[in-house]
């Protein structure tokens, strides 16, 4: 049982880390580090997992688990008890890939347009933007597809208004 | 066309999130940390806990504070009293 345990989380983690990690990014509020939101998560998957009935899609429940640990550490931080446990066993080896001048700075304003937004939409968008259904999307947020459908309308309009005045 | 000429714009933003310049690898040793979740499960759920009270204490509303507030006016005044009254009867 615990072989399977420990078998699955290992497969999930590896599978998801990049777009936990993509999602942390955005949410990490100073004195918040990407990274520790990051560990949060990873121990969020790993306290849950044995609860998982299998009812929703895998993917889905990560990003459920990730968006949830990523607002409530939001809500919650207070800058003067903040402490973080550093995990010897998850580590971030910096790496530096040549990328595109155009291309960062696309990237730089389409961050900083999304943080921007309110809790609600960034949620929305993220999830848009990690290429899920609008069904999906309102399976994780607890939101109709159809609320979702019309919130995207203006998030859309928004962010589209943002990027170009950034760019 | 304008629907075409959106469906690009929004392609290549979401091309540009899901590509986006990677800073950092991510490596994980799974075995050692489910050994180092049980190590520190304790920390984990105290800073969890701490962050809850921190939550609690902040979200106390003004309807709550001023209620309070009125409490303790209420409570020093009658304290007041009994103070003046035994002093009276000395």
């Amino acid at each position: 049982m615990q072989k399977t345990k420990t078998k699955t989380f290992e497969q999930i983690v590896e599978e998801n880390k990049g777009k936990i990690y993509r999602i942390c990014k955005i949410y990490a509020v100073s004195p918040l580090e990407p990274q520790d939101l990051f560990q949060e998560v990873i121990y969020a998957i790993w306290k849950s997992i044995s609860t998982f009935k299998g009812n929703s899609d895998i993917d889905t429940w990560v990003y459920k688990i990730t968006l949830n640990v990523c607002l409530r550490s939001k809500q919650k931080l207070d800058k003067k008890n903040f402490k973080t446990v550093h995990l010897e066993s998850i580590q971030f080896v910096p790496i530096e890939i040549p990328f595109e001048k155009t291309q960062q700075e696309k990237y730089k304003a389409l961050t900083s347009c999304i943080s921007s937004l309110n809790e609600n939409n960034k949620s929305i968008i993220i999830l848009y933007l990690e290429k899920l259904k609008y069904k999906e999307i309102a399976e994780i947020t607890g939101m109709t597809e159809n609320h979702i459908a019309v919130k995207m309308k203006r998030i859309k309009k928004i962010l589209l208004n943002c990027i170009t005045n950034k760019l | 066309m304008w629907n075409n000429e959106q469906k690009d714009i929004w392609k290549d933003i979401k091309d540009t999130w899901n590509e986006q310049p990677q800073s950092e690898k991510i490596n994980i040793q799974v075995s050692k940390l489910i050994e180092e979740f049980k190590s520190k499960i304790s920390q984990f759920e105290k800073n969890s806990i701490n962050k809850d009270l921190a939550f609690i204490t902040t979200s106390v509303s003004q309807f709550e504070k001023d209620s309070i507030k009125r409490d303790l006016n209420i409570i020093s005044t009658f304290l007041k009293k009994v103070t003046s009254k035994l002093k009276k009867k000395k």
